[in-house]
This record gives C-alpha cells, structure tokens and sequence, in this order.
C-alpha cells in the first residue's frame, strides 16, 4: 500500500495538494461558530451524490415524471431514503446556509477585504433557492406543479418582459414535457455548473483571507492561539457534518421518506403551497391585491437581495462588535424576524382552515390510492393521471357514483345500503334478522317484511339457500338444500315457491307480493334488476328505485355495475389503501 | 504542552477520519442497494401466453417463412404499463407435411435480428454472418447453436406463438433462462 501510494505521489505529488488542502492556519484557534461553511459543502456533495443516484430511475417528461418518483419512492430498494435525503437535504442547505449568513454577519465577516467572500455567499444563497424552486416541480405531482405554475405566474407579471419571461421559463404557453425537461437541465446541469464555480472562488477568497475570529481579540492574542485546521478544525466540521446527517437521517426514517402527492392533475383544484422556505414571501402575497401584488412579488426578491448585497459597502467601520454597527445588525435582525413571522402564520392560518384541511385530507387520500395503484398496477401510457384508471372496476366505480351511490350509501339513502359485503352470508344474515330496518328497507316504502325467526342451524341453513343463489362457488350444498326445504315451508307466502324452475311472471305487478329469490345476487339478475326493478319477478307496482334503461345506461355499463356489485360480495374495504397508509406516513 | 497537543491531535485525527468513515457507511449501504435494485428482477415483464401472430389459411405447406411480430398486452416496463407492446419477432412457416415451425428471430450469436433468404432458403444474421438452413440448424458462423425454436399452435384457425427469450452465445444446452 505504502508503495503504491508513494508510487502515486511520484507522479502526481498529491501529498503536496492534500496537505496544503489541509495545512492551514486557523487564526485565533479552530471553532464551532466555522463549521457552517464546511457543513454546506457537505451538504451539496450530499446533494450531487443523492441527486446522480435518483436521475438513475427518473424520467423528466409530463407523463412518466410522476410515475417514475413513485417508482424510486415505493418500488426501488431504498428508493424512498435516497428520494428523502435529497428532499430534506434541500431544507437543511437552506437552514445551514441562513445560519452560515448570520454567523458571518453577527461577526462582520463580510468587512474589508471580505466582501467578494460575502457577495459570492449571497449569490450562492439565490442558487440554492432557484435548485429549490426547479426541483419542486421535477416530480410533477400536485403539489410541485400547481406550487410552481404560481411561481412561473408570478414572473408573467413582471414588467415589460412578463410573457416572454414565462413562455421561458415553462417553455411554451402550457406546462408540459418541455417544462419539465427544461426545469431538469436547470437543475442537474446549469445550476450545478454555477454553483460548484461559486463554492470554488467562495472557498479560494475564504483561504486568501483565513477565518474571521470573534471581535475585540488582539492580534497577540489570536496569534498565539493559532491552531491547524486539520486536525482541531476538520473535526470540530466533522462532528457538526455527522450531527447534521444524523438529524437528516433521523428525520428521513422517521418520517419513512419525504411526502409524494398524487400525480398532477390540470383538471383537479389543488391548494398550491410552496416549500416551506418559501412560506414568508407566499403569505406577505397574502396583504396586497392587485398591481401592488405584482409589485410585492417581484419587488421582495430584488429588494431582500440587494439589501445583503450592499451590506458590506454601507456597514464599512473598522469595529467588528456588534454592538458598535447597531443599526446592520438590526436590519438582519428584523428581516429574519419577519420571514419567521410570516411563516408561522403561514403555517397557522392553514392549520385554522378546516376546509382546506378537509381537502388536503382528500388530497393525501388520492395521493396513497394513486401510488398503491402504480405499484400495483404499473402507470398507463397516458401519464400519471391515468393510473386511477387501472384500479379494478373503475368504470363501474364511477357509474356507481353517478347513478347509485346516493340512494345506497351514507346517512340520506333511499334504498337498502350496498357496500363492502352485499350479499355476503353475514350480510344476507343481518338483513334477514331486520330487513324492515334502517340498514335494509326500513328506508322505504317496501318495509312489510317480518324478520325471520329461525335460529342456528335453521338459521345458517336459510342464509347459505339464499347465499347459494347468488352462484357464489364456496356453497354448501347439504345446508343449502336444507336452507330450501326451509324456505319453501316459510317463506312461500310472500316469495315464489322454487318448486317449478321458472317463476310465473304473467301476473298483475300491483298484486306482486314479493320478489322472486331464484339467482339473486348473480350478474345476470343484478344487471335485469338494475335496469328495471318494477318488472317481474323483482318488485311489482312497491318498487321505488328508479328505472335504469339505455337512456341511462347501456347494457354494458349494467353489466360492469352488476360485476362490480359481485365482486362486492367477497371484498373487503378498500384493503389497498389500509396497506400504503402502513407503508407511508405522508 | 507540546507532547500533549500531538497526542490531542492524534486522538482528533483518529476520531475525525472514524467520523467520516460512519457517514460515508451509512450512506454507502443504501446507495449499493439501489444501484442493484433491478439486477434479478424482471423490470421488463414479458408473457407466457401463447400469442396471436397470423391466420393459419396464410401459411402453406412447404412455402417461405413468414415474419411475424410478436405483441403483448399489459407488459410492465419499470414504472409504466402499455399494451399493444412489441416483444420481438418470429419466423413461422409450416412444412411439406404441415407440421407449424416457428423460430425465434433473435439470433443466438449476439441477439441480431436474423433475415431469411429465399433464393438460398437460409436464414442469415448481417451482424456477424451467422447462417441457419431453414429447421434452425446452424450452417457457418459464429453462433454456438441453431436458431431457437419457440412453441406455436392453431388454435380456431389462428397461429399463436409462445414467445421466450434465451441466454446469447452458449450451447442448446445452457441456453435455458430460469425465472
Ligand atoms: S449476432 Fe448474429 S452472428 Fe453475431
């Protein structure tokens, strides 16, 4: 090893360039109050490894983008840790890079000669915002798209320049693929490029003029303190570093990654919010109406910037104590209180707002039940959105909602309640101890019926005949035939006997006194009993339910409606989404 | 003062260098178990159904090849899912005494696409020249094996075709992929 390094050095001489990477003075002795500037370069390599790692398995275009980040978030090994550390490590970049300004300020780093180390700092302050911004979107889920296109709206509205300003930015008239593969060459290529150039002059200014020690030390002082960055310095950064990526971890593990909404959707209403670095400029937006909005919008970035960029040129005494430049520190001072004001209203005035709680709620409901369909499923070549489609029944679902629903679910139904279980034994069991209840035809005119009084096994034995009838495969013949000798000694008064196969419908409908049993719960009879449950052998001249014939639906979305009613019978409720609500907490 | 400042230093150097070697494990774990997320894993699904290639009444007995493409529905590709997807293609013909012959199109060399010349009845691959009589059989090249046989039926006067895929460059013997 030995060899082979000094093999290496010999025609590299890299021990030199390590050791004057390493072998530098620090003034005044090593210090916490500088690990800020190491723990940001820590950071961004965090930032470019997780970053390389996740363009692996993405794919910047308007109908795989989404589908992609679901994949890496719920399908790709330790996609979901890769995804959060990049997604927390962006807050923490912006947390350790206001931190590192206030540090610098408080200490009047950014004074003669410093000021190029504090103007390269601010600009760098502006990448890490606009990596922020372009990769929001990169998702596209609900919230990076709506969150975004107010983003780009609000460069629409700058003077002059507005609309070709935007048509730039999202590069065209409309969101699409070019949006985002413009808002992935920003983010991977362009603004890296810009930034390592900036980190790379920011860290040669800093090592031309050495740390900045606390105020008020002479100059015997600080010499005769004087300590080597490496090793006093590298780990006291070390240890801040490792604190750092603990509490990232940590967060990233708990939280079981970073929040993924479901894909983005034009036609839906979304409650756009930015991240939350951004919070304090989208709540002042809040107070102004109108051409002063615009103003305020644009105005604040430009306004906020130029203010730390002149820092260094109106705060120009020799004294570095904070106590003699008052009036600087208290400018940093305000304007930190104020963006943290601003975002803990924010924030609270969100957390006051039930209904946009409620629709966030939904929001997070349709964003678990689209990553479960896409794990489950795969997402359609239509792009994020069609993966809803791909859940079982999904045309019958919405035929449901349409026509069904609110006679046969919640609280104001018009007919017996058609959920999870229809026609099941336990069903077919409860309705037969209480058909005339609230839960079965209690809720209708149709309420004459007694409920049956046979217990145990007679019991049993009449639920699995009428069970039976639906052609479910998992019958008992022996108890079912007993359940018919039951029926026919019990029930025949009101329903047709099953003593002839097929049931006499030449009757008068206003005398029909119960329906028919013969398959019920089977598609077939469903789908005639949908389309008009007056007709014999169903309810007669009793029957309330509406008359569903082609007008309203064809033949095919009967049958889907019945298949859907089928598969009812043996499913459980919604097991999909119990399942991504264990494996997700957002 | 100074033999304890080196020892402090040592001891710094030794905890400095063992802090980033933590950081580096913790991150390094997860990103190889990324990388090798899809090694062993069928990314790209394919079908075991028998596929719907021709109308069996446009194969005649001892006639040329024919090419058919061989499509799938339903077909998983990463995060996505499309049907109508093509899977690869297949020469099919049926003998003098009618039996159907179907032939993957994926050259057991390298996994060109083989052509099928009719002046000499033989298959051809343009990669590297590999040549196959018209059974599958290898006749000159690089390819250690004969074109690879895949399964086809008539079924109510359709040919279908069981599409699989082979390991490249190996013998018939080890050509076998198991899933
Ligand atoms: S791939 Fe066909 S001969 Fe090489």
């Amino acid at each position: 090893m030995k060899r082979l390094l000094d093999w290496l050095d010999e025609r590299s001489g890299y021990r030199r360039v390590v050791a004057q990477a390493l072998d530098e003075d620090v003034v005044g002795g090593a210090s916490f109050a500088y690990v800020f500037g190491s723990v940001l370069t820590f950071i961004l390599l965090l930032q470019f490894t997780t970053g390389v790692f996740l363009a692996m398995y993405y794919s910047p275009s308007a109908t795989d983008a989404w589908a992609s980040v679901a994949y890496i978030q719920d399908t790709v090994t330790m996609g979901w840790f890769v995804r959060g550390l990049h997604s927390y490590g962006a807050s923490a970049m912006v947390i350790v890079a206001g931190l590192h300004l206030l540090q610098t300020a408080i200490y009047g780093a950014y004074k003669a000669p410093r000021e190029l180390n504090w103007i390269t700092g601010v600009l760098m302050l502006g990448l890490i915002l606009a990596f922020a911004l372009t990769g929001y979107l990169l998702p596209w889920d609900q919230t990076g798209y709506w969150a975004t296109k107010v983003a780009t709206g609000i460069a629409g509205t700058s003077p002059v320049i507005g609309d070709q300003l935007q048509q730039v930015a999202q590069a065209g008239n409309e969101y699409g693929n070019l949006t985002l593969t413009r808002f992935f060459a920003i983010h991977v290529f362009i603004l890296p490029a810009l930034l390592i150039g900036l980190v790379v002059v920011h860290i040669a200014l800093f090592r031309r003029h050495g740390v900045t020690p606390k105020w008020g030390r002479s100059k015997e002082a600080l010499d005769s303190s004087t300590q080597p960055f490496w090793p006093d310095q590298m780990f006291r950064d070390i240890v801040a570093m490792a604190v750092v990526f603990a509490i990232l971890v940590g967060v990233n593990v708990y939280s079981g990654g970073v929040k993924l909404d479901g894909p983005a959707d034009p036609a839906s209403n979304f409650d756009a919010r930015p991240e939350w670095y951004f919070r304090a400029l989208f709540q002042v937006l809040k107070y102004f109406e109108g051409a002063m909005e615009h103003v305020v919008a644009l105005g604040t970035p430009v306004v906020v910037g130029g203010v730390l960029l002149g820092l260094p040129f109106a705060d120009r005494g020799a004294d570095r104590n904070p106590r003699g430049r008052l009036p600087f520190i208290a400018v940093i001072a305000v304007g930190a209180t104020l963006v943290g004001v601003l975002t803990v209203l924010s924030f609270r005035e969100d957390a006051a707002d039930e209904r946009l709680q409620k629709r966030l709620t939904e929001a997070h409901e349709q964003s678990v039940k689209a990553r479960a369909l896409a794990k489950e499923h795969g997402v359609p070549p239509a792009g994020g959105r069609a993966v809803f489609a791909t859940e079982p029944y999904y045309r019958a679902r919405n035929l449901w909602a349409e026509h069904c629903q609110s006679c046969h679910q919640g609280d104001e139904r018009k007919g017996p309640e058609i959920t999870y279980g229809y026609n099941s034994r336990s069903w077919i069991r409860d309705f037969l101890k209480d058909p005339s209840g609230q839960r079965f035809f209690g809720v209708t005119e149709i309420n004459e019926m007694e409920p049956v009084e046979l217990t145990g096994v007679e019991l049993d034995a009449v639920v699995e005949f009428v069970y039976g009838q639906t052609g479910a495969d998992d019958v008992n013949g022996e108890l079912a035939a007993k359940g018919k000798q039951l029926f026919e000694d019990n029930c025949t008064d009101c329903h047709s006997s099953f003593e002839s196969e097929e049931v006499d419908i030449s009757g008068d409908p206003s005398e029909w006194a119960a329906p028919d049993l013969r398959r019920r719960g089977s598609v077939d009879m469903l789908a005639s009993f949908i389309r008009d449950a007056g007709k014999l052998p169903y309810f007669g001249d009793k029957n309330e339910m509406p008359v569903f014939d082609r007008s309203k639906l064809s033949e095919n979305d009967r049958y889907l409606l019945a298949e859907y009613l089928v598969w009812l019978r043996s499913a459980a409720p919604e097991p999909r989404d119990a399942q991504a609500a264990q494996t997700t907490t957002r | 003062m100074a033999e304890s400042d080196t020892s402090r230093r040592r001891f710094l150097s030794i905890a400095t260098t063992a802090i980033g070697g933590v950081i580096g494990a913790v991150l390094t774990v997860p990103l190889i178990r990324y990388v090798f997320f899809p090694v062993g894993r069928r990314i790209v699904s394919d079908t075991a159904d028998a596929i719907d290639v021709l109308d069996e009444k446009a194969l005649k007995p001892g006639a040329s090849p024919t090419r058919v493409e061989i499509t799938a529905s339903g077909v998983r590709n990463a995060w996505g899912v499309a049907d109508d997807v093509a899977l690869g293609a297949a020469w099919v013909r049926k003998t003098e005494s009618g039996e159907l012959h179907a032939l993957s199109s994926v050259c057991p060399h390298l996994g060109c696409a083989i052509d099928y010349e009719p002046a000499r009845s033989v298959y051809t691959c343009p990669c590297h020249k590999s040549a196959f009589q018209i059974d599958g059989k290898k006749i000159s090249g690089p390819a250690k094996r004969g074109l690879d046989r895949l399964d086809a039926t008539v079924e109510e006067g359709r040919v279908k075709v069981t599409w699989r895929r082979f390991r490249p460059d190996v013998s018939e013997d080890e050509k076998e992929i198991e899933s």
